[in-house]
């Protein structure tokens, strides 16, 4: 190990050189075109997971608010939902899906044990989540989307929730 | 964007969720990469890292017991392996300015966020491949320089140890 401190370059990066070739006076438009149409080609399958989850999110809700004993694992299960579905939304053309998915989780890192009220800030997140899914609210959503975010926002505003 | 024939790269793609890796995968396919293996988690990336010669690691963060930053560690940390050098992209729904800063630490070349775009990928690829930074030691850090690009016009101090030389 070097002395604490102490800076050394010790090396390039293998060269990829050889690997890849530059295709001179074209650009990468075409290329970028046809992956994105790939994507859309998972867009039905997203669509049948948003689906699975927001139910999946109001049961474990419904379980986090009733059940005290399953609290814990419940809000873990609806985090780790929550974490999927904001690294997917966007992709697929539902960036509010990511934006309150994002939001969700975060409040949730900051919870120890949840109280009531950090149980209603939830709820509020999940039912954002399953409106956007049973309403098809794809891009920004227009009017219902800002509506959708600036509760959200002003319930945590509310709770004082520094995100 | 320039355009660059990618279909010769090996690309190791690591995340616990399924359809994430279905995702990534029909981007980097649909960007004309050809050799992509997956590992749903880090023990199933070993395989790979030790068996095969990566050009490219794309990593998720969070997958559970053992993060992508571990495997990053793992990876820099493998004096004998082959692949310590390897480009390696971080994947996260979760970019924090903490998260990057620990990824930068690890020994990351690149950061992606969630969620992803076929443009978002191809431009951190092309980086590697136009901008390609030379690795260092200095102190417990072994990776690529955490300093981009050296800018000619800087005159503030020099703070690294072998500037006071």
């Amino acid at each position: 190990m070097s002395e604490k401190g102490k800076f050394e370059i010790v090396g390039q990066p293998p060269s990829l050189e050889g690997k890849v070739k530059l295709m001179i006076g074209r650009d990468a438009d075409e290329l970028l075109k046809a992956a994105e149409k790939r994507i859309e080609g998972l867009k039905d399958e997203f669509i049948g997971i948003l689906k699975r989850d927001a139910e999946r999110l109001g049961d474990q809700m419904a379980t986090a608010e009733k059940d005290p004993a399953g609290r814990v694992a419940a809000i873990k299960s609806i985090r780790k939902m929550a974490h999927e579905l904001r690294g997917q939304g966007g992709t697929f053309g539902y960036p509010l899906i990511s934006e309150v998915g994002d939001t969700l989780v975060k409040y949730i890192d900051t919870v120890q044990e949840a109280s009531d009220n950090d149980l209603k800030i939830m709820r509020a997140h999940v039912d954002a989540i399953r409106v956007v899914q049973s309403r098809v609210i794809t891009g920004d959503g227009g009017d219902v989307g800002r509506a959708l975010l600036a509760e959200l926002q002003r319930i945590l505003a509310r709770a004082g929730a520094e995100l | 964007m320039k355009l660059y024939d990618l279909s010769k790269l090996a690309v190791l793609l690591v995340d616990d969720n399924k359809f994430m890796r279905s995702t990534m995968f029909q981007v980097l396919y649909g960007l004309g990469v050809r050799s992509i293996m997956q590992a749903q988690d880090v023990p199933s990336a070993r395989g790979y890292l030790k068996d095969f010669p990566i050009d490219v690691l794309i990593t998720d963060l969070d997958m559970g017991t053992l993060s992508g930053l571990d495997l990053i560690k793992e990876v820099r940390d493998a004096i004998e392996s082959s692949n310590r050098l390897v480009n390696i992209v971080m994947l996260t729904g979760n970019a924090t300015k903490a998260n990057v800063m620990r990824a930068r630490d690890a020994g990351v070349t690149e950061f992606l966020s969630k969620p992803v775009s076929a443009q978002a990928l191809y431009a951190r690829l092309v980086e590697i491949i136009e901008n390609p930074r030379q690795y260092v030691r200095a102190g417990e850090y072994f990776g690529p320089d955490r300093r981009r690009k050296a800018d000619e016009t800087y005159n503030g101090p020099r703070r690294r140890a072998d500037d006071q030389e």
